[in-house]
């Protein structure tokens, strides 16, 4: 049965007597849907991303998938289910593209690491959906910043069979890529995996969301369909500019940013 | 295809590593103050009742030293590919934990304070090694058990053992030389129980690093990538810098301090093997043994029947390599 990700009243801060980078925080990422997470610098999307999926655990409130709080779910079990594409791209990594995407089959197999029935045959399907084809034999050190990323988010789709939570997708990638992005991401929500983004992009990615989720000072200040959550009240709240969302323009949106005078 | 392909390549990589073991074997065993022909070789180890002077030399030194110098190279080889994998740094060496110089501190003292040698001394050693790497891990989960934290805590601890070593040698006297000596490194304490203990450490940490190798290889992908796909990040991290401080510490027990082995040898068995470190942790270990026996055969003949200590050969042959690797760091083709 197709299970919910849940965070319910959250709170977390990184050190005892520390400001709370998030407060009470309650939301809910359904299978097969797509919610973004926006919100300036420092309000708390990529701590509740990183809580979401395990990696920070919240001082006071529960995560849970279904009703399985995420400490009672056995870690490869977790991670079989979930995986965290992070801000982070890995420094020095030694190896192809193609072995770091077989890294993502690590938590579906067996206790020697013998290759999962049918891995390479899902490996080419990923390669095919996320249009890395030309750059599988290359070295993951000698891509540029986008082509890394496109590469974790590859390896990132392979370990998830539920769950993709994914900390600022679009960064490094440039209009093309991030369309192809969201198109990928569309297409794997509509395959039943429930996907998370946290963005500081009011360009494009809200196009692409069935929930918009507002975060300020490590609160939720708006949670819902995007164009009632990114409206310019909320958007002045949060990012204390008068920016604005045209949703209903033919081919996509046009934000307008509100200054006077650029010259 | 391409698997069965990499498969046959990783085995033919392998064969040729056995050829050259079993020449620097054989180069080992000959080469010496008193030189051996391959046949008196052969004789001695097809007739071990043998009396001649050949086959005591062979079975009584050559052979307990080139073991002792094999499982010491294959030690400090594992524990560098340990170390820069724990710490994501291709610099990283054994000795950056501070292990090395906590054991190196423990032997010292028990040299000077106990007036220890044999089995007491590698104990000392050891009960120095622990007792560093126990501080450290008690100082990196005061401030969060982060990778970096651990690394800074290793050169801190590193440096502050290296200055207490340095100022008990002011209190060495009459023994100053032979500890000098020994903290150079060198393996003419060679002995049968030395080996055997060293060869349960090596055995020990060379299966522990294969079981843990696909771990190793997923936790190359960050920290959060690593707790995403699974991984108990604090328990690798403590099994990583438990094989570290035990590889090395039991290596400088016995032998003293021999540099640059743990440094370079994953990196010139990364350029034949590859990076995946399945692959990787056995042919670093045949890689150790080979340079380090090949190091001591050149220390004990160079100028015999004088001896140099053998960390002044690894760190003659291992500074221009290491030079060599940061050349080709720097024009970005270092692990490929």
């Amino acid at each position: 049965m197709a299970m919910t990700l849940c965070a319910d009243n959250i709170s977390f801060s990184y050190r005892k007597n520390s400001p709370m980078v998030l407060e009470q925080v309650s939301m809910k990422l359904p299978p097969g849907k797509v919610v973004g997470i926006f919100g300036p610098n420092g309000s708390g999307k990529s701590t509740l991303a990183n809580c979401l999926a395990g990696i920070l655990r919240p001082n006071t409130g529960v995560v849970s998938i279904g009703e399985y709080p995420l400490c009672a779910i056995p870690k490869m079990q977790l991670a079989q289910r979930l995986a965290l594409a992070a801000q982070e791209i890995p420094a020095g990594l030694p190896f192809s593209v193609e072995q770091v995407l077989h890294l993502g089959c690590y938590p579906h197999r067996d206790f020697w690491q013998n290759q999962m029935p049918g891995e390479s045959e899902k490996i080419a399907r990923c390669v095919e959906l996320t249009r890395l084809q030309h750059l599988v034999t290359r070295q993951f050190n000698e891509l540029s910043g986008g082509e890394k990323r496109r590469v974790m988010l590859a390896r990132a789709i392979i370990q998830a069979e539920q769950f993709l939570l994914l900390d600022e997708p679009a960064a490094y990638l440039d209009p093309q890529h991030q369309l192809e992005l969201f198109e990928i991401i569309q297409a794997l929500a509509a395959s039943g995996i429930g996907i998370l983004i946290t963005s500081h992009d009011l360009f494009v990615a809200p196009l692409f969301l069935d929930v918009a989720i507002l975060m300020h000072n490590g609160r939720i200040i708006a949670n819902g369909p995007p164009e009632q959550v990114l409206s310019a009240e909320n958007i002045n709240i949060a990012f204390k500019r008068s920016i604005s969302i045209a949703w209903n323009h033919p081919g996509g949106i046009i934000v307008d940013l509100g200054v006077q005078s650029i010259r | 295809m391409d698997k069965v392909n990499s498969q046959r390549s990783y085995l033919w990589q392998l064969g040729l590593m056995f050829v050259l073991s079993c020449a620097v074997l054989l180069m080992a065993l000959c080469c010496g103050a008193v030189k051996i022909s391959p046949a008196q070789i052969i004789e001695t180890f097809s007739d071990f009742d043998g009396n001649s002077t050949a086959s005591q030399i062979i079975i009584n030194t050559r052979f307990p030293r080139i073991i002792l110098a094999g499982l010491s190279g294959m030690s400090l080889s594992l524990a560098g590919l340990a170390a820069q994998t724990l710490f994501r740094n291709p610099l990283a060496s054994p000795y950056m934990l501070g292990v090395s110089n906590g054991s190196a501190l423990g032997a010292v003292t028990g040299m000077l304070i106990g007036g220890l040698n044999g089995a007491s001394l590698t104990a000392c050693g050891i009960a120095g090694g622990i007792i560093s790497l126990l501080l450290i891990k008690f100082l990196a989960s005061r401030a969060g058990n982060f990778t970096g934290t651990i690394l800074l805590l290793g050169i801190a601890s590193n440096a502050l053992f290296s200055a207490l070593v340095s100022g008990m040698l002011l209190f060495a006297g009459e023994r100053l030389q032979g500890i000098i000596f020994w903290l150079m490194g060198g393996f003419w304490r060679a002995s049968w129980p030395a080996s055997g203990m060293l060869a349960f450490s090596t055995m020990g940490g060379l299966t522990g690093m294969l079981l843990l190798a696909p771990a190793m290889n997923v936790l190359l992908l960050g920290d959060k990538t690593a707790i995403s796909s699974g991984l108990n990040l604090r328990r690798l991290q403590l099994w990583l810098m438990l094989i570290v401080a035990i590889l090395s510490a039991t290596v400088v027990s016995v032998a003293g301090v021999i540099g640059f082995i743990g440094l370079i040898v994953p990196h010139l068995t990364r350029i034949v093997c590859g990076p995946e470190l399945r692959k990787l942790v056995p042919a670093c270990a045949v890689g150790g043994a080979i340079l380090t026996v090949a190091a001591d055969t050149v220390a004990r003949t160079m100028c015999s029947p004088a001896e140099i200590p053998v960390g002044i050969i690894t760190s003659l042959i291992g500074a221009p390599i290491l030079v060599w690797l940061i050349l080709a760091k720097a024009r970005g083709n270092l692990w490929q």
